[in-house]
């Protein structure tokens, strides 16, 4: 098992049966029955989110008593009023203005504390299905949990969260790069799966020909920063940040940016930073899929409720699925890994030894080792942290 | 369990009373870090107390455990199969310890795995209450995501009244309140003032808070209709003009809690920074521990509270000056936090930076450092767009060991400016003189376990840069069996026993190192002779040698040996506290002690002077690191034109290789580096 996935899933896992929560964050309608084959696009569960009203102190706006501020009031009760908009205005020397922090309907003015309320109109809210799959148990009033044969294959990280759309393969190998010179109309609509690294303008490329997502090896930490509207790669500080994620969403939002990068454009990195091919089994096994539909999901947070990109690939018709073992595929002689280490990085081998106890590895730190064989041929004593097993 | 807790609860009351090392056997004490969770074992051996054994194992915090005590159990498996006793039973521990050594008697527990503290600073003045107040918010796990000090731009208003009708200040409250709402912070350390001075800027301060702590309330209310978390309120750490706490306390206690501690700067010259890290530790036990997964179950099986490992480790640093007379730093780069625990005649502090470290705590580092302060500790090139892959790759997989000598150099390079840059702010705080300690400490994952003892001396050298002013020479020792940690918590239960391990089972002797000062940074070619250094070894022969400036040598000297010294600087250069061009010698019964590295003579000048062309500063760094036989064994660094001209043997893959194939056992703990 790897150490770094939310689920005791090997990173890739072909022909099991995947099962995933769809559910809404407020209680509202559910949408589907129990058995109900649905679509991506379907939607699960739907409600409305209300808002508390917002109450302005608009005579302290325009520093005058209430009274006088009822009389310079420019909207009237009822009024559709945007964010922004003049509520009130005091003319002449030392003019002031009380505008609307929200949009929303004007409800009212209370002379007797000079405070006008704002109410905001409910938002309609839905949670979509994500995957094609069959409805395996209702969630009351929230959702549903969904199940679908499938392949699925594990991101390191990624940007953006939810996407699916058809897989187009773009390139003929894990280890080619995604240049933007190969990348035409084709790819609209679909997720593309790159090889090795690709770069910011390539990326650019894609999300004007309407790509929805691509799944590539690498990307260089400059080429990320640049996509993502940083000046520079190295300024990502995290830890610090909303208590929603933590301050551990990577890479970390940019403050005080809009991002450049469109929201429904999802990203996912296999094997790490750099120019690192993608291993050949990962590329292989998605490979094969190409022009089928598929979900993806490139949420990352490395502390505080641990995520990682994932793509699933429903199965259109299988024979047979699988419950995945709780810690997955052993380490032992004879197991293929990949490694993990920048120096190595997208590359598979084969594990030919495993000492007893730790040993001086490569670099002379003393850890649990693995010996192991790379397909060149080359030879290596690696610290077992640093490989991953593959199924 | 509950029969045995209840057991356990009778031994540690008639502990109390008795106080005596028989009345406990086996201690179990586990250290949760954010990366790796560290299980030791001591017991009595021959009616003393000793280290049994140590097992480490990846820390369960997140998912899909998300349980800390998962990877406790993990390290007490492995505990149990090094050392062949039983210490569970299927999921419970064996408590208490049995006739036939099985199970234990004591289980005691600290951790840095919960998230640091977000904290702002809002002080009346940058040059004088400010430096307080980050003094004492850096003395735990916190993150100072923000600085308000009311010198900055509202300077010209003359009073409050005119405060109240400026726009200009009340743009800046704004400004201010938009600061602390974009990080809604866990505290704020609201500072300043003389004792008997004005309170109206420590108001003005105040109102800042309550304002963001209003706003973070409306925003919390909407979250939670939408099923989300939002910040909780700060808490607010008052340590001002003690006049001011009833102004302070009206306007924000409505909205978030007070805390009062003493002033911290009652009188101008008078400084006390102890109160409020008090009240700020307690805040990090209350609000951070418990959010650690599995807290619930960690702390019904542990004697007492678990402890943050920082106050361990300064405690430990405070018992060597109170019991042996050393001053001491203790100096600990771990995953998320860098630490530093000095403690001399002056005053015992903490300087804890919790968003720098070598794993999760990387992107924060080279965010402050830069490219530049990094690759300067590196004799070969590394291109910026390498380096930043390099610390990005581990900052997504956080628990990866180094595995080419290169990547070796560059984790070390990154430990350097970790700890160079805690001790700049230490020094900072101490009027930006130089620390004064005569034993210096490495502990952690990656100084405990560097390939090679050389390597772990000329990091602490490089990156703490000790002035050894008094004596003029510096012990440096290393943790590598990690027990400082669990030492510094044992010593709350048991003093005699934690003293007892300490000075037997702790520390690894690096050697000792004469530090030589000189008169500016030494130039390019500069062969001027620093300093003459005699060298009487007990037992073993005499050496004279002369050590050129910019240059740090090493002369052997075992660990079984202790040496008399006749230093003799040349003119312009001095060694400790003494006057330029005198020698000194050591008296008898102050010999020098040896060490894995030996007696190192460090006449590199202070600071240390890199030099700006690029070729000058590798061949430099080359030497320093051959010197100290820190080379790492493994893969050539440069097989470009930066290649070593002298290259040793190590540098070749097929000698890795080889070394790589030897099978024989090793002599020190794996690696769990952070």
């Amino acid at each position: 098992m790897s150490l770094y996935y939310p689920i005791p899933q090997p990173t890739i896992a072909t022909n099991i049966l995947v099962r995933r929560e769809r559910r809404l964050p407020v209680p509202g309608e559910v949408m589907v029955k129990a058995g109900q084959r649905v679509e991506p696009t379907d939607v699960i569960a739907q409600s409305m989110l209300t808002s508390e009203p917002v109450r302005i102190d608009i005579a302290a706006d325009l520093d005058m008593s209430p009274q006088a501020t009822a009389k310079r009031l420019q909207v009237s009760t009822g009024a559709r009023v945007e964010q922004g908009s003049v509520l009130a205005q005091r003319a002449g020397t030392g003019s002031r203005a009380s505008r609307s922090p929200v949009a929303g309907t004007f409800t009212g003015y209370d002379q007797a504390t000079g405070t006008g309320v704002i109410a905001i109109a409910p938002e309609p809210v839905s949670v979509r299905a994500h995957l094609k799959g069959i409805v395996a148990d209702l969630i009351p009033y929230y959702g549903a949990i969904l199940e679908t044969p499938a392949t699925l294959v594990r991101g390191i990280f990624g940007i953006g969260g939810e996407q699916h759309g058809v897989l187009k393969v773009a390139v003929p190998s894990g280890d080619e790069p995604l240049t933007p010179g190969v990348i035409d109309a084709r790819v609209a609509y679909a997720i593309v799966l790159g090889g090795s690294e690709v770069s910011a303008d390539a990326l650019r490329r894609m999300i004007e020909l309407g790509a929805r997502g691509l799944i590539t090896g690498s990307i260089r930490s400059s080429e990320l920063a640049n996509f993502l509207g940083f000046a520079r790669a190295g300024e990502w500080r995290m830890g610090a940040a909303t208590a929603e994620n933590g301050g551990w969403d990577f890479p970390p939002s940019n403050p005080g940016v809009t991002s450049p990068v469109p929201p429904d454009f999802v990203l996912i990195i296999t094997e790490g930073f750099g120019s690192a091919p993608m291993s050949a089994r990962t590329f292989e096994t998605i490979a094969a899929y190409d022009g089928q539909e598929i979900a993806i999901d490139g949420t990352t947070r490395l502390r505080g409720g641990l995520a990682r990109p994932e793509i699933i690939i429903p199965l259109a018709r299988t024979t047979s699925v699988r419950w995945l073992e709780e810690k997955g595929p052993k380490l032992e002689v004879g197991t293929n890994v990949r490694l993990l280490s920048s120096a190595y990085l997208g590359q598979v081998a084969q594990v030919t030894g495993l000492p007893v106890g730790p040993r001086a590895s490569q670099s002379g730190v003393i850890a649990p080792v693995a010996d192991v064989l790379l397909s060149g041929g080359r030879r290596l004593r690696v610290p077992v942290v640093d490989i991953e097993v593959l199924e | 369990m509950s029969n045995d807790q209840s057991k356990k609860q009778d031994k540690a009351a008639s502990a109390e009373s008795a106080a005596t090392i028989a009345t406990v056997g086996a201690i179990l004490a586990v250290d949760i870090g954010s990366l790796y969770t560290r299980a030791t074992l001591f017991d009595v051996v021959g009616g003393e107390y000793r280290f049994i054994a140590r097992a480490s194992s990846p820390t369960t915090a997140e998912a899909p455990y998300s349980d800390v005590t998962s990877g406790v159990y993990n390290a007490l498996r492995d505990l149990e199969q090094i050392t062949g006793r039983k210490l569970t039973d299927e999921n419970r521990l064996l408590m208490p310890q049995r006739r036939d050594n099985s199970g234990l008697d004591l289980f005691i527990a600290t951790s840095s795995a919960a998230p640091a503290l977000l904290i702002v600073v809002a002080a009346v003045s940058s040059d004088i209450s400010e430096v307080s107040a980050m003094q004492a918010a850096q003395s735990t796990y916190t993150q100072v995501v923000s600085r308000i000090t009311l010198d900055e731009g509202v300077k010209a208003i003359p009073n409050e009244d005119d405060a109240l009708l400026s726009t200009s200040a009340t743009a800046w409250l704004q400004e201010q309140m938009d600061k602390l709402l974009a990080l809604p912070p866990d505290v704020v350390l609201i500072a300043g003032g003389l004792e008997g001075g004005p309170v109206a800027p420590l108001v003005r301060l105040a109102k800042v808070v309550s304002g963001a702590a209003r706003e973070q309330i409306r925003r919390a209310e909407q979250a939670a209709r939408v099923n989300k978390v939002a910040p909780g309120l700060p808490a607010v750490i008052f340590a001002g003009n003690s006049a001011a706490l009833q102004d302070v306390a009206e306007s924000v206690q409505p909205v978030a809690e007070v805390r009062q501690a003493a002033n911290l700067r009652p009188e101008l010259n008078v400084e006390q920074t102890g109160p409020a890290e008090e009240v700020l530790a307690n805040l990090y036990r209350e609000r951070r521990l418990p959010q650690i997964p599995g807290y619930a179950v960690l702390s019904r099986w542990v004697e007492r509270p678990v402890v943050p490992t920082a106050e361990s480790e300064r405690l430990i640093a405070r018992y060597l000056h109170a019991h042996y007379g050393r001053e001491t730093l203790i100096a600990d780069v771990g995953a998320t936090s860098t630490s530093l625990f000095l403690a001399n005649g002056e005053r015992e502090q903490a300087l804890v930076r919790g968003d720098i470290g070598l794993a999760y705590g990387l992107g924060n580092l080279v965010a402050e450092r830069g490219f530049n302060n990094i690759v300067r500790w590196l004799p070969f090139e590394v291109s910026e767009d390498e380096l930043m892959d390099w610390v990005y790759n581990k900052v997504i997989r956080p628990l990866s060991l180094p595995q080419t000598a290169r990547d070796l150099a560059i984790e070390h390079a990154l430990a350097r400016e970790a700890l160079s840059t805690a001790n700049a702010s230490l020094q900072a705080y101490n009027a930006g003189r130089p620390l004064r300690y005569d034993l210096l400490i490495g502990t952690g994952g990656l100084l405990a376990h560097t390939p090679r003892p050389g390597q772990a001396a000329l990091m602490l050298l490089d990156a703490l840069q000790p002035s050894a002013e008094g004596l003029g020479s510096v012990e440096l020792a290393v943790d590598t069996t990690l027990l400082i940690p669990p030492l510094g918590n044992l010593a709350r239960h048991h003093l005699a026993a934690a003293a007892y391990i300490f000075d037997r089972d702790c520390l690894v002797w690096l050697g000792t190192a004469i530090v030589v000062h000189g008169d500016g940074p030494p130039a390019g070619s500069d062969n001027r002779t620093a300093v003459s250094v005699t060298v009487e070894r007990q037992p073993g022969g005499t050496d004279t040698v002369e050590i050129p400036y910019g240059s740090i040598q090493i002369i052997p000297l075992r660990p079984d040996q202790r040496a008399s010294l006749t230093v003799k600087p040349a003119p312009g250069f001095r060694v400790g506290s003494g006057e330029p061009g005198k020698a000194l010698k050591t008296q008898a019964g102050q010999e020098v002690k040896g060490g894995l590295v030996g007696l190192i003579i460090d006449a590199r000048g202070r600071p240390l002077h890199f030099p700006a062309e690029r070729d000058t500063r590798y061949l430099l760094a080359r030497r320093w690191w051959s010197a100290f036989d820190a080379i790492p064994t493994g893969e050539s660094f440069q097989s470009g034109p930066f290649a070593p001209p002298e290259a040793p043997q190590h540098f070749t893959g097929e000698q890795q290789v080889a070394a790589a194939s030897d099978d024989n056992a090793p002599t020190v703990p794996p690696a769990d580096n952070t």
